[in-house]
């Protein structure tokens, strides 16, 4: 392949380099300078745009605040439902029931006993009665064992008129 | 002349060997400067100017989106609250105020008593009961059924208000008149019990009894309020529909009592959301 042969001088070379460099500088400024104008226009145009949707935006949120606001009686009543269903929650977890642990006792006396009294102080029940006799009382005292009543203690008070008094302790368990 | 011409061209050469050996072309450094410096101000406009606005407007950008999702939230929290219904809300708010009750309402209380003695065939033969410090309708202290005035203490959450009760009744009833009473509302408890049975299956019953109750008032923010605060949880609807299988106190002590809505006070609620 023959080389081409550059007919032309050394200073005309030069120069042609320096009308290349001088358009691309000129090309590069001139686009440079059209893009900075685009995007100022494009963020000028943006900037108003969403300061208006701002605008528009935070007056819908008070309107829809407006509208929260109309039902907050209803929220009120809502709050103060679970406030205080939680309360009763805590009230019936922690009272002591009486009736179901008295029903157990009296069940376990089985039948034939005569009452004379109940007494019943925080967690410790008394029960004073009459067996109509000394099986019954063992009885009493096996199905008392069997039951996880709590502390239990069962005297007996003595034989009279052929009947068997007793006094039953119990100390429930607690909750 | 001749000195005039060889000075001229003794000028050329020197400008040509000038151009030849450092390129340096006076015309070409006015020709790039222009295209150089319009470079070098769109740069520093770009730093000083557009990015500054870049910013502000990717601030403005959040804003929005923001306040599109805050009313949105809003808007949603409303709708949850406006479909609750109001009729079963004043229901379950009725229960859980005869359950706990605000105040002490004597008139529940004898009611509380009344109507499982009725049931159980016993009679209220005496109450005893000390409210505490009982403001009447004039505002002044008011004492008790028995002479005494305590003074207010700090509030509890949960407050107990002791009753002292004398029934008269069949001995066969006594299980039944307790049980009546603990599954009733108001929740009450039994602290002491002293039964005696006479030969005539009758029983003297004194029990020493304590009523519950709450004057807690929720406090919260409306703001801060969440989705699942707008709704009763699966604990709370199991609870309240446990209450409204208990008995419900009913009779001529009630019929004054009103345990439904009460209406907004005439001042107008605050503003929550207001800056001030």
């Amino acid at each position: 392949m023959t080389e081409a042969i550059n007919l032309l001088p050394e200073k005309s070379k030069l120069q042609l380099k320096q009308l290349e460099t001088i358009r691309k500088v000129r090309l590069t400024a001139i686009v440079m300078l059209a893009g900075f104008l685009f995007f100022s226009l494009l963020t000028v145009g943006l900037k108003f745009y969403l300061q208006r949707q701002v605008a528009i935006n935070k007056r819908k949120l008070a309107e829809s605040r407006d509208q929260f606001i109309r039902y907050l009686g209803k929220l009120d009543e809502l709050q103060n439902l679970r406030l205080r269903t939680k309360l009763v929650a805590q009230t019936m977890e922690r009272r002591f029931l009486l009736s179901p642990r008295l029903k157990k006792v009296l069940d376990l006396l089985g039948e034939g006993v005569s009452l004379e009294y109940i007494d019943f102080k925080g967690d410790q029940l008394e029960v004073r009665g009459v067996l109509p006799d000394l099986s019954s009382l063992a009885e009493m005292e096996r199905r008392l064992l069997q039951e996880n009543l709590g502390e239990v203690q069962l005297e007996n008070l003595g034989i009279s008129e052929g009947k068997l008094s007793f006094l039953l302790k119990v100390k429930f368990l607690s909750r | 002349m001749k000195k005039k011409e060889e000075k001229s061209r003794g000028k050329a050469q020197i400008t040509t060997l000038k151009t030849v050996s450092l390129g340096y072309n006076p015309s070409f450094v006015k020709k790039i400067g222009l295209p150089v410096l319009g470079i070098v101000f769109v740069f520093t406009a770009c730093i000083v100017l557009l990015f500054p606005q870049i910013k502000q407007v990717k601030k403005s950008w959040e804003l929005n989106q923001q306040l599109i999702k805050e009313r949105k939230i809003f808007l949603q929290k409303a709708q949850l609250i406006a479909s609750l219904d109001e009729e079963k809300l004043r229901e379950n708010a009725r229960l859980a105020l005869l359950a706990l009750p605000k105040e002490k309402e004597i008139s529940l209380i004898l009611a509380a008593l009344k109507q499982p003695s009725q049931q159980t065939n016993f009679y209220l033969e005496e109450m005893e009961f000390n409210l505490g410090e009982v403001v009447s309708a004039t505002g002044s202290a008011v004492s008790s059924g028995k002479g005494k005035v305590s003074k207010s203490k700090k509030t509890k959450k949960i407050e107990q208000v002791p009753v002292k009760a004398t029934f008269i009744g069949q001995r066969r009833n006594l299980f039944s008149l307790i049980e009546e009473l603990e599954k009733g509302l108001p929740l009450l408890a039994i602290q002491n019990l002293e039964a005696r049975f006479s030969q005539e299956q009758q029983t003297k019953v004194e029990l020493s009894l304590v009523f519950f109750m709450s004057t807690q008032q929720a406090s919260y923010n409306p703001q801060k309020i969440t989705f699942a605060d707008l709704t009763l949880s699966d604990k709370e609807e199991a609870l309240l529909r446990q209450l409204g299988k208990m008995r419900i106190p009913t009779g001529e002590f009630l019929h004054q009592q009103d345990f439904s809505h009460r209406p907004a006070p005439s001042s107008p609620r605050e503003n929550p959301f207001s800056p001030y």
